[in-house]
């Protein structure tokens, strides 16, 4: 036929996860993963990865899941889409600022096709979803020929578009930990357009006990080559009454840390990136602590 | 204005959107021949280089490759892109070939591929072996002027394509601006904006019986036939183009893109070529926004404002060629006189080359630019003399009788003062404004801002405007409307038919529109480019359906035995003015015209030309309320009002259409449109949809166009335009509203949060200085 | 290159054929079948232009493989009217003005499907963030939302 916008490759419906597992590992690198294809195949199309194997994976049974409360734990499968993470009563309820960071992507159409776990392992440090996830502390569950792994995310992503998947590893399903009494979570973002990737992203998970900060998770997209936690942030509010003036310190503190290294690029400049670090992360963390306190 | 219209005015349904809507209509896109062929081009990765070999034998040695073209096959005919050139006596620069030696962008083609599928011609794309001899190249003007810089033509010394040249000046500024009491000035900056229709550039060409058969894209069909002709060096009456609708538009189709590379192609091949390039090549190749890279004004007023100078230049970064580049710097000098009434004023226009991707034009050519640096240097001015912005813009804009664009040219209408009080109105300024140097305070701040402009209804008597119309009548009263306006979606074909109704006293539906359209089919037509498809078309049309009316009148009149002046019609019938029973159906007219067995038969086909030559402004007040967050310097547009003098709508919902969707890509180009091209190789960084942004209904505002019907006396039905208008002055009524909430002025486009956020920060260290 | 048989339902009819496994639904759609509303733009995701409904869920057919949707039910543009009688979105989008150049009409009406399938009465800021996905470079979208609005109020 006349058109083909891709280049020939064999194709594989995985009936299985092991079925999906052993195609993956016996094609290696060349070998890519297929559920929503939003972000495979313009990939493909820019001719930044030719895969000579794809294994379709939406055959697969009982991946399709979104699950849990905010007291147990929201267990989300592999396959469940954007849409689904919209839809679901459970993320919307209990898990507010991972709906933010769903809902306020653009496109209906990719939030139809693509998978919640395809977004994050894409790679990609600006990647919303992501950043919020990591403030919530998720982790993953991998399996492949050997034994299943759980890793939490901020030990996921290697650099820009390079995670820790060995090829003949996927991800089926990720865990996000329940949210005890007190615990509050704010996401954030500044992007050019409205369906634009974010030039900065800031999640923050905060939990307040009779008046004291007793945990605080502050993950900052886009401004390194992967999704940072702004520790020393997270240091100055442990165990401390949230005051604005702590949480204008704990700001700056994300925004001088040493894992912000911002570059220049066509959607912002390193120094503005840098800088909104610090605004975004007071304004998540006003959020948090307000509600709390309140 | 004429009472008791029936047409004209009316809210009718665009013809040719029933097929759009289904998904029936044809475009260059999905046009499929039989035996068709896929083009690919191949594009230089260098931004400067001379195109030592190009090797094609493994190309062409690939199964289903049917022709390979280089410079070889180029009849080395200089010529240009620009198809407009022809509508001056001179003509504008020329200095392309289909392949030169040299290329001077990236992305340049240096061959191209047709073969039996997408696959095997890009296969034999990547077998193509060339050997470049990489040369320095230049990538801004200022660089390019330098000593020793490289050169993009061996003919243009210091890479000036053209010098610095007054235009149109009058009066003595150097004495106006001593006798000023406030005087500012401002060197701003705009970016290259790109048309962005949703359609990528896309062309099929088929060779075939001595004949060349083009489907284009072309705003303007008989100007890219005949430039096309020029470039394979064949007479032009071998060439035909045939216009689908397009799916793009907004300067677009003013050049040529894709259609020399598919013409070659099918005249090696001998069988019908398609190049449809992805959006990456369109926004790699498609001449972009005429790029005014700066603009340096300086205005001087009196105490109480009375205009006294002003001074610009324009400098044009023309890119690679020439292109539109002059007459995008003309028209930004040209449209700036209209406006107010200055004793003198001076202007000048410079091109410079540069190893960029080169300029076409995009609506609101030029004027885009002027009118950014002239409205904020007025709101300076006002601020500076304590005068309120509207009441400087109500008091010396000039007005009916006053000077045009070009000299000796006349004002024949101006709605501006309706269009400030309205738009005034409708945003709210008197609650909102609060006076120059009102304390706003708060991390969102908001404010408002004004600004205003005259436009043109087409480029005469500057540019040849030429214009041909005929109606075509069958036999049950109904007539075929045949022009060439280009296919964009302007929805002007409903104004035209509108116009011709209305003046036949049938009804809408019994005029239809030739779609597609054809140059063996259709007069001479400039096509469109310059908002002049309802005013200047919508002349001829006017003076074809005036001749059938005398047409129809006189044959009535034979049949009713009454003079052909005392009869008259509406709703399809012709009757006698005093004795309304009398009459006959219009209808049975148009029958015998053809039926008429032996009698006198007499298809009824006219022709009417026009040229016109008064130029119709319309005019238009912008208002903009905007939040600054003054941590992250976004800037919220609250709502954007445009109030547009158009002389009468013809159809509203169509100017309201036009208005509209200038409206928003002005917001785009005001806050965030912008191609970003590496200053060290290049490249464009901004080649995909997901790099060069354009507004998604998300980042749609409240925007609203007020229309105001004041007439002109020289329009169809009094009309003027509203194609360009839209877009002008969403940056400087924002730029202004920013100014008037967080008192900071920005000079360059687009206003982006990084921009803002150092223009507080370069405010408050100089006010803690 | 491989070929698959496959079966798709589109607009409500069968058709059995064979295709290739790199083939992606628009280029079936389009190309293979002559649905030639199915139209293509960016190619990556950004523009909403080439899409249609795969088992009543708006799609990118650009992005979607066309094996992976074998058997399922694919509603392009050409199927909304029924006979001569347009869709009430068509119609609305025809009386409001909604469309200029047209490029981005049928995916814009497939996204309008999807969204008042969905929700039969959206506000809108519904309408807005429902029909996001698709760029429209000519309206400035207000005629858009005053169509689908209009659509939405009268219930259907």
């Amino acid at each position: 036929m006349l058109f083909r916008a891709l280049s020939p490759f064999s194709y594989w419906e995985a009936k299985s996860i092991s079925e999906a597992n052993e195609i993956l590992f016996s094609n290696g690198k060349k070998a890519a993963l297929l559920a929503g294809g939003c972000s495979l195949f313009p990939q493909m199309k820019n001719g930044l990865t030719k895969p000579e194997v794809i294994v379709n994976i939406t055959t697969i049974e009982g991946l399709r899941f979104i699950e849990g409360n905010r007291d147990e734990g929201l267990r989300i499968g592999s396959l469940a889409t954007l849409r689904d993470g919209e839809k679901s009563p459970a993320l919307r309820q209990d898990y507010g600022s991972l709906f933010d960071a769903i809902t306020q992507i653009a496109s209906v159409q990719v939030k139809n096709m693509g998978t919640i776990v395809g977004n994050i392992t894409e790679g990609t440090p600006a990647s919303d979803v992501a950043t919020i996830l990591t403030a919530l502390g998720a982790k993953v569950k991998i399996v492949g020929l050997g034994e299943d792994k759980i890793v939490p995310l901020d030990s996921f992503y290697v650099h820009v578009r390079k995670t820790i998947l060995e090829p003949g590893e996927m991800i089926t399903e990720i865990l996000v930990p329940p949210l005890p009494d007190g615990t509050r979570t704010a996401f954030l973002n500044l992007a050019k357009t409205k369906e634009d990737p974010a030039k900065v992203n800031v999640g923050v998970l905060t939990r307040v006990v009779d008046g004291v900060c007793e945990e605080a998770r502050i993950a900052v997209g886009a401004v390194a080559p992967v999704i940072i936690r702004a520790k020393k942030a997270e240091a100055i509010l442990q165990g401390e009454k949230p005051e604005p003036s702590l949480i204008a310190k704990a700001a700056e503190a994300a925004r001088d840390d040493k894992g912000v290294r911002p570059i220049t690029d066509i959607r912002s400049t390193a120094a503005y990136r840098k800088e909104m670090v610090e605004v975004l992360t007071r304004r998540a963390l006003h959020k948090t602590f307000q509600i709390t306190t309140h | 204005m004429q009472e008791e219209l029936r047409v004209v005015g009316k809210r009718v349904p665009v013809k040719e959107n029933f097929d759009k809507v289904q998904g029936k209509a044809d475009y260059c896109a999905t046009i499929t021949l039989p035996g068709m062929l896929v083009g690919k081009l191949l594009h230089s990765p260098h931004a400067h280089a001379r195109v030592v070999s190009v090797d094609t034998s493994r190309a062409e040695g690939l199964q289903g490759v049917k022709a390979v073209v280089t410079k070889k096959d180029d009849p080395r005919k200089i010529f240009t892109w620009n198809v407009m050139t022809y509508q001056l006596p001179d003509g504008e620069p020329q200095d392309q070939y289909i392949f030169d030696d040299v290329v001077r962008y990236v992305g340049e083609p240096v061959a191209a591929v047709a073969a039996v599928n997408e696959e095997i011609a890009k296969k034999a794309v990547d077998l193509i072996e060339v050997e470049y001899d990489v040369l320095p190249a230049v990538f801004s003007v200022e660089d390019a002027v330098k000593k020793g810089a490289p050169r993009v033509h061996d003919t243009a010394e210091n890479n000036i394509g053209a010098p610095p040249t007054p235009v149109f000046c009058y009066g003595d500024v150097e004495k106006d601006f001593s006798e000023s009491d406030t005087i500012v000035e401002g060197v701003f900056s705009t970016s290259k904006q790109s048309q962005a229709g949703l359609e990528n550039a896309g062309c099929v060409a088929e060779w075939r019986n001595g004949r060349l058969t083009v489907w284009s894209q072309a705003q303007l069909p008989h100007m890219t036939k005949r430039m096309i002709a020029q470039a394979l060096d064949i007479p032009e009456s071998t060439v035909r183009v045939i216009q689908p609708f397009a799916g793009t538009g907004f300067g677009a189709g003013t050049d040529l893109c894709p259609e020399p590379y598919a013409c070659l192609l099918t005249m090696k091949a001998g069988a019908p070529v398609k190049v449809a390039l992805t959006r990456s090549e369109d926004l790699r190749m498609r001449f972009t926004r005429e790029h005014i890279v700066r603009v340096e004004m300086k205005m001087g007023v009196k105490k109480d404002g009375t205009p006294m100078a002003l001074k610009a230049k324009y400098t044009g970064d023309a890119g690679a060629y020439m292109g539109k580049i002059l007459s995008g710097c003309g028209v930004a000098l040209a449209s700036n006189i209209t406006e107010y009434e200055f004793k003198s004023m001076y202007q000048e226009i410079e091109a410079i080359y540069t190893h960029h991707l080169a300029c076409g034009a995009m609506r609101g050519f030029g004027g885009m630019q002027s009118t950014f640096a002239r409205e904020i240097l007025v709101d300076e001015v006002c601020e500076k003399i304590g005068m309120n912005p509207i009441e400087f813009r109500k008091k010396y804009h000039r007005g009916v009788g006053g000077l045009g664009w070009f000299p000796d040219t006349k004002i024949s209408s101006c709605g501006l003062d309706a269009c400030l009080d309205v738009g005034a109105e409708r945003i709210g300024w008197k609650g909102k404004w609060q006076g120059w140097g009102a304390k706003k305070e708060g991390i969102r701040r908001r404010g408002v801002g004004v600004a205003a402009m005259g436009w043109l209804s087409g480029a005469q008597p500057m540019l040849l405007e030429h214009t041909n119309a005929t109606l075509k009548f069958n036999s049950d009263g109904t007539c075929t409307l045949i022009g060439s306006p280009g296919l964009l979606g302007q929805g002007v074909l409903a104004a035209h038919c509108q116009i011709a109704a209305e003046v036949l006293g049938i009804d809408y539906d019994d005029v239809r529109p030739l779609t597609p359209q054809d140059t063996d089919i259709t007069g001479f037509d400039i096509g469109t480019h310059a908002s002049r498809g309802c005013y200047c078309i919508g002349r001829a049309v006017e003076k074809a359906a005036q001749q059938a009316r005398e047409l129809f009148l006189e044959r009535a009149s034979k049949k009713l035995g009454v003079a052909a002046d005392a009869l008259d019609i509406k709703e399809r019938r012709i009757f006698c003015k005093d004795d309304p029973e009398k009459g006959i159906e219009f209808r049975e007219i148009a029958q015998d015209t053809i039926y008429s067995f032996g009698k006198d038969c007499r298809q009824i086909t006219v022709n009417a030309t026009i040229e016109p030559t008064e130029f119709a402004p319309p005019w238009q007040a912008g208002f903009a309320e905007v939040e600054v967050d003054t941590e992250t310097g976004v800037v919220e547009v609250i709502k954007m009002i445009i109030a547009h003098d158009i002389g009468r709508a013809i159809n509203p919902t169509v100017v309201e259409g036009q208005l509209e969707g200038g409206q928003l890509q002005g917001i785009g180009f005001a806050l965030f449109e912008d191609i970003i091209i590496s200053s060290e190789n290049g490249v464009n960084l901004t080649d995909s949809f997901n790099k060069y942004k354009i507004a998604s209904m998300l980042d749609c505002p409240d925007h609203e166009a007020l229309l105001v019907e004041l007439g002109d006396p020289t329009g169809p039905f009094s009309a003027k335009s509203c194609g360009e208008s839209g877009i002008f002055l969403q940056a400087p009524a924002i730029a202004n509203a920013i100014y008037d909430a967080v008192g900071i002025r920005l000079r360059d486009v687009p206003m982006t949060p990084e921009r803002v956020l150092a223009a507080l920060k370069n405010k408050s260290s100089t006010q803690t200085n | 290159m491989q070929k698959i048989p496959a079966t798709f339902f589109v607009n409500g009819d069968r058709y059995d054929l064979m295709i290739d496994t790199h083939a992606l639904l628009l280029e079936v759609l389009r190309d293979d079948l002559g649905f030639k509303g199915v139209h293509e733009s960016c190619g990556e995701g950004d523009c909403g232009a080439c899409t249609v409904l795969v088992d009543g869920v708006a799609v990118l057919s650009c992005l979607t493989l066309a094996a992976a949707v074998r058997g399922k039910e694919i509603v392009t543009i050409e199927g909304l009217a029924k006979g001569s009688d347009l869709d009430p979105i068509q119609n609305a989008f025809v009386k409001h003005g909604a469309i200029q150049c047209g490029y981005c009409t049928p995916g814009m009406v497939m996204a309008a499907k999807n969204l008042l399938n969905e929700n039969p009465h959206p506000s809108r800021e519904e309408i807005k963030k429902g029909l996001a996905g698709n760029l429209c470079r000519c309206t400035g979208y207000n005629k858009i939302i005053e169509a689908v609005s209009d659509v939405a109020k009268g219930g259907k």
